[in-house]
């Protein structure tokens, strides 16, 4: 995870990435620090993504899943 | 809304474990999402077992009953598809079997005596078994004849076919 950027994250493109970085979430850890906080719960994680970026189920998913197996293997 | 909007953050997490969330922080960037939760804790019941509850969606699987019906009426109706397109003459849909087999018998081309053996077939399992042998043979047939030309040692071993 380390410095990685937010467009490194599952479902995250360059136009998530770049809506993403304007409400300060630059770094993937970023992102993971938001999902934590809200206490790894899909759906609100998931609500979160689509109201601050737009992300779609798809990309939904895809982000929820990547932060999700992260921290089942890491934290 | 608006009365949510103008809830503490305090209140807010009281308000959501009053509906038996589990609010994480409400802090500027959660706040949004935590003010839809509650409105629709309010609106819904269903919200708050999708919180808890683990998310299994059961899609409705047909009875392996429901499927074998089908099968048995479709075997006559395959059986006269193919006598109408040998017959090319428009067949009387409704007509029960055996004056369908009867209609095979008066009017065919040596084809469709094919099909004629069909009420011991039908019961077994329908056209499509015995045609499936037939067809297997007649491959088998030209495996052997592949088979018997590619020994070294033979000449050509195809029987020969008069007038070829």
């Amino acid at each position: 995870m380390g410095e990685k950027s937010v467009t490194e994250l599952a479902g995250i493109g360059e136009v998530l990435g770049g809506r993403l970085k304007d409400h300060g979430f630059d770094m993937a850890y970023v992102v993971l620090g938001q999902f934590l906080v809200l206490k790894k719960d899909e759906e609100m994680f998931k609500d979160w993504l689509k109201e601050t970026c737009g992300a779609n189920a798809k990309q939904q998913g895809d982000c929820h899943q990547c932060l999700k197996e992260w921290c089942d293997n890491f934290l | 809304m608006e009365e949510i909007q103008n809830l503490t953050d305090k209140e807010l997490a009281e308000q959501l474990r009053g509906y038996g969330a589990n609010p994480g922080p409400i802090l500027a960037s959660t706040r949004s999402v935590y003010e839809k939760r509650l409105l629709k804790l309010r609106e819904g019941v269903a919200a708050v077992d999708k919180l808890h509850k683990p998310r299994t969606k059961y899609t409705e699987v047909p009875d392996d009953e429901e499927r074998s019906p089908p099968p048995k009426p479709r075997s006559p109706r395959v059986r006269k598809r193919v006598v109408k397109k040998v017959e090319v003459e428009p067949e009387e849909v409704d007509d029960v079997d055996n004056s369908a087999a009867s209609d095979l018998t008066d009017n065919e081309p040596s084809q469709t005596s094919m099909t004629d053996p069909e009420p011991s077939a039908k019961s077994s399992g329908g056209v499509a078994m015995y045609v499936k042998v037939v067809i297997l043979l007649i491959v088998l047939f030209f495996v052997y004849l592949v088979y018997i030309n590619m020994e070294p040692s033979s000449g050509n071993r195809v029987p020969k076919i008069k007038g070829d």
